[in-house]
C-alpha cells in the first residue's frame, strides 16, 4: 500500500475514532464543568477547572438517588428471574427429547422481535386493571418480556455445549438428575449464565419505553425516565443532567467490562 | 415414581417457567393488542364496544398513518443503511493487527451499552442551537452563519434522528462485520493476488461474499429493530418538528396518551405488528434457526 | 464381588419411520465373572449401544438385561452397581482431581476422611498423588484419563464399563493405558466390559471378544480362536493387521479329488472337508498376509508382479499384482530380493488357506489339510 493510501487510511480512521468517543468525551467533561462555565459560551474543548459541584447537587438536591433504587430494584428482579427461567428451559431443551421444540425455537426468537411499544399499551391497559402499574413486580414482568427470549436462547445454545457425558458420569457415579444438575451442569454453565445476568441487568436498566409508560408515580421512576425529567425540569442545567448521565451509564461498563475477563477465563478452563 | 412420569415431570418442570414468562408477558399482550384494534376504548370509558374494522378505516382514511408509515420507513432506511455504511468501512480501518485493537474494540462496543435516554440527551446536548459545542464548532469553522437547529429545524430533524440511530448502533455493527471480517481465511485473498486481482477486486471477489450473510443479518434484524424503535426518537424530538419525526410508534404513542383512544392505538399497533412479521418471516426463511438445534434424548 | 452379566433378546431402535435405525438387533449373550470382555467392530456397529443399554444409560426397545440373577433392565444408572469410563473422558472441569475422584464416594455420603483415605489410595495405585489438587485442564490427555479411571473404580464397582476410552490419546499413550488397564484387572476384582474400535486393543486385552456388526454379534470366542477360527468374511478381515487377502475362486474336481482354483493354480482339499464345499461352485478363499511367502517365480507357482513395497522396518508390506490382475499383500522380511516390478511368486500353506461361502460369507474351512 503507497504512503499516500497509508496515511489516507490512518487519517479516515482518526476521524472515525473520533466520531465515536467524541460525545463519551463531551458527555464527561460537561459533567465536570462549573455551573457558571456553562452559561458562557462558546465552550473550550479542554479545561482544567474540574469540579464535583455537579454530581453533589445531583445526588443531593435531586431524587436521582430513589431513581437509582428503583432502577436497582427492577434490573436485580429481573436477573434472578431471567437467570432461573432461562437456565431451566436451557437445560430441559437440551437434555430432553419432546415434541414442539421447532414452535418453541420459533416462538422464541419471534418473541425477541416484538418491539417494546408494541407491548406497552397492552400493558398498560391490563396493569392497570390489575392495579400493577406503578410496582416493581409489574416493571419487572415487563423487562423480562425484552430480555426473556434472547436469555433462553443464549442458555440453550450453551447447554449444547455442556457435554452430555459429564452428567452421565455423574450418573453412573450415583447421582440423581437433580444432584447432576446442581453439581457437574450449574458450574459449567457459570458463563452462559453470566451472560444472562449481564444481558438482563443491562435490556432492564437502560429501559425506558416500559419505565415510561408503566410508572406514571414520581416516586416510582427508575434512571432513564427520570433523567428524561430532569431537562423538562431543570430547564437547561446540562452540566447536572450530563453527571446523571455519566452515573447512569456506568454501572453497565463496569459490569460487561469486569465480567467480560470472567467470562472469558471461565471458558478456557472449561478446556 | 416411574422412569416415564420422572421424566415428564423433568420436562414439564424446566420448560414450564420461561414458556409461562413467554406466554404471559409477551404473547399475551400482542394478541390482546391486536383483539383490542376491533373495539372501541379511550381511557374515559372503560367499557369497550366492539367496532369491527372501524378503527382500521379511520386511521387508513387519515393521512397521518401513511404519513407516519412512511416516516417509519425512511427512518428504518436511512438508519440501516448508516449503520452497514459507517460498519463496513470502520470495520474495514479495524482490519489490520494493531497494538490498540482490543481497546479501540472496547470503545467501540460503548455506544451500544448506553441507555437511549443517554443517547437522546448527549445528543440534544451536543447540536444545541444556543450551548452546543457543534453548532459551536461550525461557526468558527465559518460553515454556517447561524447556529443550526438540528433536531428543531423541520428539513433537518429526520437526518438529524438518522444520524443518532447511526452512531448509537454503527460500532457494533462494526464489531459485528469485523468479527466476520478476521475469520475469512486469509488464504483467499492471497490466491487472489497471485491470480492477479487488485485491492478492489480481492475486495468484491473475497470480502464482499463472505460478508454477504453479515450485512444481511443486520439489515433485517436492525432493520425490525428501527422500525419499531420508540424511545430515542420521542425523547430528542417528541415527534416534532410538526410531527416530521412522528414515525409509527410516536404515532400510536400519541393515539394512545395524549388523545386517549386506546382502540386506534391498538390499530396502528396491529399495522406495526403486521409488518414485522413480514420482516420476521423474511429472516426465518433465510436462516431457520432449528438448525442450531439437537434434539437430547 | 463380580457377577455375570447376561443379555437377553437385546435390540434398540432409534428414530422413526423412514429415518429408523435398528442400532442393536436381537442381542444375546453372557459375560462371566471377571472376564474381560470386549465389543469389537467397525462405527455404526452397534457396540456403544449395547455398552450404554447395560449401563442403563439407554433403554432398550426389547429385550432384558441381568447382573448375576437380578434383572436390571428398568434400573436408572444410579441404581446398578457399575462404573463408567467414558471416551471424551469427562472430568468435571470445576473440581480437582480429588474432587473428581472422591465424587462417587462423596455422593454415596461417606465422611470426609474416609473418602480421602480412599482417594489418596486410589491415586497412588493410578500414579496421581501428586496431582490431587489440581484441576483437569491442567493435566494431559492420559492423566486425565487415568483420573477417570480413578473415579470408576473407587467405588469396587461390581461392572466396570469402557466406552473407547484410549480413543482420545495419541499412540503411544494407548499401547501404555493398555498396560495399565491389564494391571487393574488383575487386581480389582470387577468384570470389565470394553468397548473399541480398535482390533488390536480388543486383541491384547480381552478374555473374549464379541466381534460386531450392523446390530449384530458375529463371533464370540477368546482373541486366538477369533484369529485362527474366524466365523465368517467379517470377522476374519477385521482381525488381524493387515486385512486378511479375500480372493475368488472355483471349486473344481480333480483326478486325486476336490481342489480349490485361484490365480491359475490349483490348491488340493483335504478330504474331511469335501462335506463342507459340497455342491459349491464359486467360494472366497481367504489367506492372511503373513502367511503369503514370496518365491522366485516358477512353474508350478502362482505368479505375478512386485507392485508395491512399504517398508515396516524389520518387515515390509508387499502388494503382488498376479497376472490375472488380482493384487495379493504379503508381509515379508525386508530384504528377500524381490524389489518393486520384479517378478515373483506366491506360496502358502494349506493350513492357512480359509474357504468362505461367497453367498452367505461364512466360514467354511478353516485350512485345508
Amino acid at each position: 500500500m503507497s504512503r499516500l493510501q497509508r496515511a489516507g487510511t490512518f487519517g479516515l480512521l482518526m476521524v472515525v475514532l473520533v466520531a465515536v468517543a467524541f460525545p463519551f468525551y463531551w458527555m464527561l467533561l460537561t459533567s465536570v464543568t462549573p455551573r457558571e462555565a456553562l452559561f458562557k459560551p462558546p465552550y473550550r474543548l479542554f479545561r482544567l477547572d474540574f469540579s464535583l459541584g455537579n454530581y453533589r447537587e445531583l445526588l443531593f438536591a435531586t431524587e436521582f438517588a430513589r431513581y437509582f433504587v428503583n432502577s436497582l430494584i427492577a434490573a436485580v428482579g429481573a436477573i434472578v428471574l431471567n437467570v432461573i427461567a432461562a437456565t431451566l428451559a436451557g437445560y430441559g431443551l437440551t437434555r430432553f427429547a419432546f415434541a414442539g421444540k421447532k414452535t418453541f425455537a420459533f416462538g422464541t426468537l419471534f418473541s425477541y422481535m416484538f418491539p417494546p411499544m408494541l407491548m406497552a399499551i397492552p400493558l398498560y391497559i391490563l396493569f392497570s386493571a390489575l392495579q400493577m402499574r406503578n410496582t416493581y413486580t409489574g416493571l419487572i414482568l415487563a423487562h423480562m418480556a425484552i430480555s426473556l427470549p434472547l436469555n433462553i436462547w443464549l442458555m440453550w445454545q450453551y447447554f449444547q455445549i455442556v457435554p452430555l457425558s459429564l452428567e452421565e458420569a455423574a450418573w453412573t457415579s450415583g447421582a440423581s438428575r437433580l444432584a447432576s444438575l446442581r453439581q457437574v451442569c450449574l458450574p459449567s454453565a457459570r458463563p452462559g449464565i453470566l451472560s444472562v445476568a449481564i444481558f438482563s441487568f443491562a435490556l432492564s436498566w437502560n429501559d425506558f419505553t416500559f419505565a415510561f409508560i408503566l410508572q406514571t408515580d414520581r416516586k416510582m421512576f427508575t434512571l432513564p425516565v427520570g433523567l428524561a425529567s430532569f431537562v423538562e425540569q431543570t430547564g437547561v442545567h446540562w452540566g447536572m443532567v450530563m453527571a446523571a448521565a455519566v452515573l447512569v451509564s456506568v454501572p453497565t461498563f463496569l459490569l460487561v467490562f469486569f465480567l467480560q475477563r470472567y467470562l472469558l477465563s471461565g471458558l478456557r478452563t472449561a478446556g | 415414581m416411574s422412569a416415564t412420569t420422572e421424566r415428564r415431570a423433568w420436562i414439564f418442570g424446566t420448560t414450564a417457567p420461561a414458556l409461562l414468562f413467554l406466554l404471559v408477558i409477551a404473547y399475551l399482550p400482542i394478541a390482546y393488542a391486536v383483539s383490542l384494534s376491533f373495539f372501541k376504548k379511550t381511557a374515559f370509558n372503560p367499557a369497550m364496544k366492539w367496532v369491527g374494522l372501524a378503527n382500521y378505516q379511520i386511521i387508513f382514511d387519515e393521512p397521518e398513518l401513511w404519513s407516519a408509515f412512511w416516516r417509519s420507513v425512511v427512518f428504518t432506511l436511512g438508519a440501516v443503511g448508516l449503520q452497514l455504511a459507517l460498519g463496513l468501512v470502520s470495520a474495514l480501518l479495524l482490519n489490520r493487527a494493531f497494538k490498540g485493537l482490543n481497546l479501540v474494540r472496547s470503545l467501540f462496543v460503548l455506544p451500544y451499552l448506553l441507555p437511549s435516554v443517554v443517547v437522546a440527551l448527549v445528543f440534544q446536548w451536543l447540536p444545541s442551537p444556543e450551548y452546543g459545542v457543534v453548532n459551536q464548532m461550525l461557526m468558527q469553522t465559518g460553515a454556517v452563519a447561524r447556529p443550526v437547529n438540528f433536531f428543531g429545524g423541520l428539513g433537518t430533524a429526520m437526518w438529524a434522528v438518522i444520524g443518532m440511530a447511526g452512531w448509537q448502533y454503527g460500532s457494533f455493527a462494526t464489531l459485528l462485520i469485523l468479527a466476520r471480517l478476521q475469520s475469512i481465511n486469509p488464504k483467499l485473498y492471497e490466491a487472489a493476488a497471485v491470480s492477479g486481482a487488485g485491492t478492489w477486486r480481492a475486495f468484491l471477489d473475497v470480502t464482499l461474499p463472505n460478508l454477504r450473510t453479515t450485512l444481511i443479518v443486520i439489515a433485517l434484524l436492525r432493520g425490525i429493530w428501527m422500525f419499531n424503535k420508540f424511545d430515542s426518537i420521542w425523547l430528542v424530538t417528541h415527534g416534532g418538528p410538526l410531527k416530521a419525526t412522528e414515525t409509527l410508534p410516536l404515532y400510536a404513542y400519541r393515539l394512545a396518551f395524549e388523545e386517549f383512544d386506546f382502540g386506534l392505538a391498538a390499530a396502528a399497533c396491529t399495522v406495526m405488528f403486521v409488518v414485522l412479521l413480514a420482516g420476521a418471516v423474511v429472516y426465518f426463511k433465510l436462516f431457520d434457526p432449528t438448525k442450531e438445534i439437537e434434539v437430547g434424548r | 464381588m463380580a457377577f455375570s452379566v447376561r443379555l437377553e433378546g437385546l435390540d434398540k431402535r432409534f428414530g422413526r419411520g423412514a429415518r429408523e435405525v435398528h442400532a442393536v438387533r436381537d442381542l444375546t449373550l453372557e459375560i462371566g465373572e471377571r472376564e474381560f470382555f470386549t465389543f469389537v467392530g467397525p462405527s455404526g456397529c452397534g457396540k456403544t449401544t449395547t455398552l450404554r443399554m447395560i449401563a442403563g444409560l439407554e433403554t432398550p426397545t426389547a429385550g432384558r438385561v441381568w447382573f448375576g440373577d437380578t434383572d436390571v433392565t428398568a434400573l436408572p444408572p444410579q441404581q446398578r452397581d457399575i462404573a463408567m469410563v467414558f471416551q471424551d473422558i469427562a472430568l468435571f472441569p470445576y473440581m480437582t482431581v480429588r474432587q473428581n475422584i472422591g465424587y462417587p464416594l462423596r455422593i454415596a455420603g461417606l465422611p470426609r476422611a474416609r473418602v480421602d483415605e480412599k482417594v489418596e489410595k486410589v491415586a497412588a495405585t493410578l500414579g496421581l498423588s501428586d496431582k490431587l489438587a489440581m484441576k483437569p485442564g491442567q493435566l494431559s490427555g492420559g492423566q486425565q484419563q487415568r483420573v477417570a479411571i480413578g473415579r470408576a473404580i473407587i467405588k469396587e464397582p461390581k461392572v466396570l464399563l469402557m466406552d473407547e476410552p484410549l480413543s482420545a490419546l495419541d499412540a503411544r499413550l494407548r499401547v501404555e493405558m493398555r498396560t495399565e488397564i491389564l494391571r487393574l484387572h488383575r487386581e480389582i476384582s470387577a468384570t470389565i466390559i470394553y468397548v473399541t474400535h480398535d482390533q488390536v486393543e480388543a486383541m491384547t486385552m480381552s478374555t473374549r471378544v464379541a466381534v460386531m456388526d450392523q446390530g449384530r454379534a458375529l463371533q464370540i470366542d477368546p482373541p486366538r480362536v477369533l484369529f485362527r477360527r474366524p466365523a465368517d468374511v467379517t470377522v476374519a478381515t477385521f482381525i488381524g493387521t493387515p486385512a486378511m487377502n479375500i480372493i475368488s475362486a472355483t471349486v473344481v474336481t480333480t483326478p486325486s479329488g476336490v481342489a480349490i482354483e485361484l490365480l491359475g493354480r490349483q490348491i488340493p482339499v483335504a478330504s474331511r472337508h469335501y462335506a463342507a464345499l459340497h455342491g459349491l461352485k464359486r467360494v472366497d478363499v481367504g489367506i492372511r498376509p503373513q502367511a503369503v511367502r514370496l518365491v522366485a517365480p516358477g512353474p508350478d507357482r502362482i505368479l505375478g508382479r512386485v507392485f508395491l513395497r512399504e517398508p515396516l522396518g524389520l518387515e515390509d508390506e508387499v502388494l503382488v499384482e498376479t497376472t490375472d490382475g488380482t493384487r495379493v499383500k504379503a508381509v515379508t522380511v525386508a530384504e528377500d530380493g524381490f524389489p518393486e516390478g520384479a517378478r515373483v511368486g506366491i506360496e502358502c500353506a494349506p493350513r492357512e488357506v480359509y474357504i468362505f461361502n461367497s453367498e452367505s460369507k461364512t466360514a467354511l474351512c478353516n485350512g485345508v489339510e
